[in-house]
């Protein structure tokens, strides 16, 4: 809770056994965020649960039911959410991601990936 | 050669502004987050190398990487007619409810939800590859859409546009929240700012916040609001205390809140009424961060919380804030709900409109949880009380 007191460097007495208590169900309950369907924080400040990337996910998924909106033409989304640029693509060579495998592991593909050369030498300056 | 060197050099000329760095084995200490992006696009910053780890705090765009083909966590629709579509849509299809596919739904949103709380957003965008097929995502607090599947090594020209045209994009369409920028305060202020809010920690960022209804009177400035690693539709509200700056003219007097501030002129007038307002001199006050609710009925408006204030006010509710100040961030309007009406949807949306709020006050309570006596937490239960009962039955 960003919330603090303006006279927060006083000395604070030590809470009572009932008190802790209630400051445990404060943070598990907190009302700093709102929304009214949030259920599956993973702050762990606010909550003595530890959930599981596994739980996390599986309640988020739930929450996000309903809201993943597709199956959009990838045109219509460049169009819409991502304007061109004055500069138009250079040309690009051919199978640029040909070097990224497609068996084995998904790991063995990152490092190509980020290496691609989308543009082609010739086209760059 | 070294492989972070090879991978540095070789995408030179790909993304003039941007660079993809390999984050799958490295994850967002920095941020006290387990979490890791397989990929992570940072800003090129000129003669720094970029993190060689996750750092939702900085990263642009991540991209995600599924050995396993499409059809996990998306499924595009098969049918040809309207009717294969409607019985699709029926279905529920394009998100197949299955535990595979939930929990690949669920991780995507685990990254989403962690870069929006660790920046200053509106939206974001990601790439999801599933095999051969590659995906585009764009997030914001009504919706998530996400294109259809496309080969990318068929057609590389697709996630190429999409690359060099991200890489030129400015930050307000990038989705960054431009309204908030970092603090650049003189030592001195800054030191004073830190003291204020009882940050030690100098190696915590502030930053200065925009308020919606003071533009121009000054700057709020504190620290990145505390991290919610959740899921990012809905309200997101975030609060925390602040200290206000006003402009120099507000503190030297040359300038009056009534000549300052639009929105509320009959609010102030007069010089020795400008000290008794919150703003018109430094001090701690309380910011609220939130997405508020619009209606998607045509006609119906939902009044913004500053001005449920003014109504309370004037009907003398006691124990609420005296100035509040509030109001919409520019360009902070969610965007996807208008897609629900698209011919391409395959879902069934249950998505609502949401307007980025900013609200201030200038009171700077402290949890409830912090009484000191048992008469202390009575009586502020009894005053909220008071307030709650002359606000609904007077």
């Amino acid at each position: 809770m960003a919330c603090t007191h303006q006279d927060e460097t006083t000395a604070q007495p030590e809470l009572t056994p009932a008190a802790n208590a209630l400051h445990v169900t404060q943070r598990e309950t907190s009302s700093e965020s709102t929304p009214t369907k949030k259920k599956c924080g993973l702050d762990l400040a606010y909550t003595s649960a530890v959930k599981t990337f596994e739980e996390v996910r599986h309640h988020l998924g739930k929450e996000m039911n309903g809201r993943w909106l597709g199956a959009m033409p990838v045109n219509a989304f460049l169009d819409q959410y991502v304007p061109a640029t004055d500069e138009p693509l250079p040309e690009l060579p051919e199978n640029p991601f040909e070097s990224v495998p497609r068996d084995g592991v998904e790991s063995t593909r990152y490092d190509p990936f980020v290496s691609t050369r989308l543009i082609s030498e010739t086209s760059v300056l | 050669m070294t492989t972070s060197v090879l991978k540095i050099a070789a995408i030179e000329g790909w993304m003039p502004h941007l660079q993809a760095v390999n984050t799958n084995s490295k994850g967002d200490t920095l941020n006290n987050l387990k979490l890791k992006t397989d990929i992570s696009i940072y800003n090129r910053v000129e003669g720094v190398a970029p993190p060689d780890r996750t750092d939702f705090s900085r990263m642009e765009l991540w991209v995600e990487f599924k050995a396993k083909n499409d059809g996990l966590s998306f499924q595009d629709p098969r049918g040809g007619t309207e009717k294969e579509r409607l019985l699709e849509i029926e279905n529920g299809s394009f998100t197949p409810d299955t535990a595979e596919g939930n929990q690949g739904r669920g991780q995507l949103a685990h990254y989403a939800g962690a870069q929006h709380s660790l920046q200053f957003r509106h939206f974001s965008f990601s790439i999801v590859i599933q095999g051969d097929n590659a995906r585009f995502l764009r997030w914001d607090p009504s919706a998530t859409v996400v294109t259809a599947a496309f080969n990318y090594r068929t057609h590389p020209r697709m996630m190429a546009e999409f690359l060099w045209r991200f890489d030129h994009l400015s930050a307000r369409e990038r989705g960054h929240d431009v309204s908030i920028q970092p603090a650049n305060l003189a030592p001195e202020v800054d030191a004073r700012v830190r003291e204020q809010l009882g940050i030690e920690d100098k190696n915590i960022p502030l930053y200065k916040y925009g308020v919606p209804g003071l533009i121009g009177m000054g700057h709020a400035y504190g620290p990145r609001p505390p991290t919610q690693n959740r899921s990012l539709v809905s309200r997101c509200t975030r609060n925390l205390s602040v200290v206000w700056i006003p402009a120099e003219d507000v503190i030297s007097g040359t300038r009056t809140f009534h000549e300052t501030c639009e929105r509320d002129p009959d609010q102030q007038t007069g010089q020795e009424e400008v000290k008794k307002v919150p703003w018109s001199e430094e001090r701690t006050i309380y910011m609220k961060d939130t997405w508020r609710f619009l209606s998607d009925s045509p006609g119906v408006e939902v009044m913004p919380e500053h001005k449920i204030y003014e109504i309370l006010h004037h009907h003398g509710t006691p124990n609420i804030p005296e100035h509040v100040v509030g109001g919409d961030v520019d360009c902070g309007r969610t965007q996807t709900q208008e897609l629900v009406d698209a011919p391409w949807l395959c879902v069934r949306p249950r998505i609502s409109p949401y307007q980025h709020y900013r609200l201030v006050h200038g009171i700077v309570g402290r949890p409830l949880f912090k009484f000191t006596c048992t008469k202390q937490l009575v009586t502020a239960v009894f005053h909220a009380l008071q307030g709650v009962f002359v606000s609904r039955y007077t």
